[in-house]
């Protein structure tokens, strides 16, 4: 096939053409930084359906079925995501799919955006399960497209491992057709796809037998390439690495793996006979490192390379050639350090500077709101994963039923995770106050949209999930819906709560500033006669109040009229100024 | 023929918009490209840097030390900290505009930042692009006015291809106003 168009395409982009060029169908996902753009970019192609599902464990089976029923498909997530849904891939991996299955998943070392950085081949060798590691956004495309006739030829699910630099980065792809691919035929066999014990016996031994196909395949397939040059060093690499270690040290002989499992065992014997000093690199774990040193070769590799965080082009620099120095300006002890804070604006600062003055235990989650840990709100005392906020926060009231114990989590979170915990909160009777800060999108990952946004991926209208209606439904004796501007009538509310023995869920709304329209027609300023120099207003951290020698102002630039600071200040300094 | 751009400045700038622009130059003059860039927590009022890498060969998305040849900064305070990434004598294209971050007192934001990277060995580009964008009645085309600021020292690109970049990266009336801010950064 020749190639119709060259064009610069961010990584993510380019999964998503792949999977369009690979002929998917069927796409589900759930958003999840540094993947999310991968399901948004595939949702612009009309002739696949692309959705988003309230969890990665959904999206997975919603996609793994629709490749069970005959179409090829698609499910995206980070890292994260996949353990949400490794039940599902664990057994998938033994009935096998029908027409093409391929997951990808973005890893973050670095952690950019993550609350931890695992590496997400250690899933590839535990579900025996092929994974393919494209280096750039052209492989990015190529190894998608592939991956859905490597799922079909070896009857697999497949995961294509990216990082945040492949999917964050830019460069040049070659765009094709899209293959044609007819829908299959689906065909009951419950042998095969029914894992009652009997039938998982019998599969259990399909898996070996496959792997050992996918074995053979490993040693001929072009995505594992070596690259002889200078002979007297050796690297095993493949990822964002590869390209890092080309840039860098262009000289060095490389055996690249496009496939991070399994591992073409023939090959590497063979490039270890072929160097005279062996290295294998690889972020994060030291997985391939360990098989290669259980086939008995000599390799260096953790006690050169660094196993915690990103390898950069300057740590690779500084741990192959550490005299090799180039010279740079550092006038870093200027630097005022600029970390992420919440909007101006931003309908959670208000919840948090009441949660912080009650003193209370706030279980936090995942989500922009994790900005309010830091001072000057320092207001949450635990975030773990996807929906833990509230049953964290069970277990600390178990402990210490004397404590005000608060979980506060998103709509896009709650619905991802939360709703079974919030059940046992019922069930099991913890008086704990659950906050759902509904801003109406998921916001950290850029605002998309959810079961209570009523809006598909693809754009269209649908049912929208009431979360106080669900709350109700499941129970919970006291559920109210509160204005997120409003911190006074917040507070009263939750100390009416804290005084109860029972549960209570409060839905506190206000649209993510990200969302609305901007605004011009309002505007807020500190009246300088008024303002006392108290400061109490910056205690909630608002990045558009500026302290002045004595006074504060307000940057109107940076303001977006949300009105908390008028709310907070005690001598009613602050006044709305229209424009 | 091969260089680097590193950009930078604070989340929400149009910092990933002009990098893209650049990306659009270098191809339309026949070269490949690499360019990284940072989403999520980071656009969140956060410090903002993405690097750019053209040539006739390109690999790593990612620059070394040292090695940038032009630096864009968005934002003064964070040409310096980014400022490792350029190499000695490159040059700095500086948006006249400083933001003190959130809770910090502005009297610690540090001082002369134009004159401190020309004493560092920096060829050094002001302009005020922040206030010729609020001039032209849109913050937002900051970015095309420094975009034309580096059009001038760039090596790759006549005025027509970088027009025709912006055409790739804006649309319809923004494309107008992105074209005219980019002109008042080349005059």
């Amino acid at each position: 096939m020749t190639p119709l168009e060259k064009r610069v395409m961010l990584g993510n982009e380019a999964f998503a053409r792949g999977a369009y060029e690979g002929g998917v169908e069927v796409a589900a996902g759930y958003p999840g930084t540094p993947s999310t753009e991968i399901l948004e970019f595939l949702s612009t192609y009309q002739d696949v359906h692309s959705r988003w599902c309230p969890n990665e464990k959904v999206a997975f089976e919603v996609a793994a079925g629709a490749a069970i029923g005959g179409k090829r498909a698609l499910a995206t997530m980070k890292h994260v995501g996949l353990n949400v849904a490794s039940d599902a891939l664990m057994t998938l991996a033994y009935t096998g799919v029908n027409a093409g299955f391929v997951v990808v998943v973005a890893d973050d070392p670095g952690m950019h955006s993550s609350q931890n950085e695992q590496d997400t081949r250690n899933y590839a060798f535990f579900a025996k399960v092929p994974c393919l590691e494209p280096s750039n956004p052209a492989e990015a495309l190529e190894f998608t497209r592939l991956a859905f006739g490597v799922s079909e030829k070896f009857d697999t699910p497949v995961l294509v491992r990216s990082t945040t630099r492949v999917s964050h980065s830019r460069g040049l792809v070659f765009l094709r057709e899209r293959e044609k691919v007819a829908l299959k035929e689906y065909r009951k066999c419950a042998e095969k796809f029914v894992m009652i014990p009997a039938f998982a016996r019998g599969r259990r031994k399909v898996l070996e037998e496959r792997l050992q196909t996918l074995e053979s395949w490993v040693e001929e397939t072009p995505l594992n390439r070596a690259e002889l040059r200078d002979q007297k060093i050796g690297i095993i690499t493949g990822g964002v690495l590869y390209e890092y270690l080309r840039e860098v040290a262009p000289e060095v002989s490389v055996l690249k793996l496009g496939v991070s499992f399994p591992l073409p065992k023939g090959k590497i014997r063979e490039f270890a006979s072929q160097v005279t000093e062996l290295f294998v690199l690889e972020e994060l774990d030291p997985i391939w490192e360990r098989e290669i040193r259980a086939m008995g070769i000599k390799v260096r590799g953790r006690e050169v390379f660094p196993g915690i965080g990103e390898i950069t082009p300057d740590v690779l620099v500084e741990c192959l050639f550490p005299k090799k120095k180039r010279g740079f300006v550092d006038l870093s002890h200027l630097l005022i350090p600029r970390p992420p804070t919440l909007c101006a604006g931003c309908p959670h600062r208000g919840v948090f500077k009441v949660l912080r003055d009650m003193k209370a235990v706030v279980c936090g989650d995942i989500g922009c709101y994790t900005l309010s840990t830091l001072p000057p709100l320092s207001a949450m005392d635990t975030c773990l994963c996807i929906g833990a906020s509230i049953s964290i926060a069970e277990g600390i009231k178990l402990a210490h039923p004397e404590l005000f114990v608060v979980a506060a989590l998103g709509d896009s979170t709650f619905i991802h995770a939360g709703i079974p915990p919030l059940v046992d909160v019922v069930y099991n009777k913890t008086p704990i106050v659950v906050l759902v800060l509904d801003n109406g999108t998921t916001a950290m990952t850029g605002g998309q949209d959810h079961p209570a946004t009523g809006r598909t991926l693809m754009g269209e209208e649908t049912h929208r999930l009431d979360i106080a209606q669900l709350a109700r439904a499941v129970g919970v004796p006291l559920v109210e819906t509160l204005n997120a501007y409003d911190p006074k009538k917040i507070r009263k509310d939750l100390e009416k709560a804290r005084g109860l023995s029972e549960p209570a869920l409060f839905v506190i709304q206000g649209l993510c500033q990200l969302k609305k329209p901007k605004r011009s027609f309002s505007r807020f300023r500190v009246r300088e006669d008024r303002c006392r120099g108290c400061f109490i207003c910056l205690s909630a951290g608002c990045p558009a109040l500026v302290k002045n020698e004595k006074k504060v102002v307000i940057a109107s630039e940076r303001c977006n009229a949300c009105g908390l600071c008028r709310e907070l200040c005690p001598f009613e300094a602050v006044e709305e100024e229209k424009v | 023929m091969k260089g680097s751009v590193v950009l930078c400045g604070v989340g929400g700038m149009g910092i990933l918009k002009a990098s893209e622009v650049i990306a659009h130059v270098v191809v339309q003059e026949g070269f490949s490209v690499c360019q990284s860039e940072v989403h999520g927590m980071a656009q969140r009022g956060g410090s903002v840097v993405t690097h750019l890498r053209y040539g006739e060969e390109v690999h790593s998305p990612l620059l070394s030390r040292g090695e940038a040849d032009f630096m864009v900064a968005f934002e003064e305070l964070e040409a310096l900290r980014y400022l490792p990434y350029l190499r000695r004598g490159g040059t700095v294209i500086l948006n006249r505009f400083t933001m003190c971050p959130p809770g910090v007192d502005s009297s610690r934001y540090p001082k002369d930042i134009p004159e401190t990277l020309e004493s560092a060995g920096f060829a050094v580009l002001a302009a005020p692009a922040t206030d010729i964008a609020l001039a032209l009645g849109d913050i937002r085309v900051t970015n095309s006015v420094l975009l034309g600021v580096l059009s001038r020292v760039f090596p790759v690109g006549s005025e027509r291809s970088w027009e025709e970049a912006l055409a790739k990266a804006f649309q319809g009336k923004n494309l107008d106003r992105n074209l005219e801010a980019f002109r008042r950064g080349r005059a």
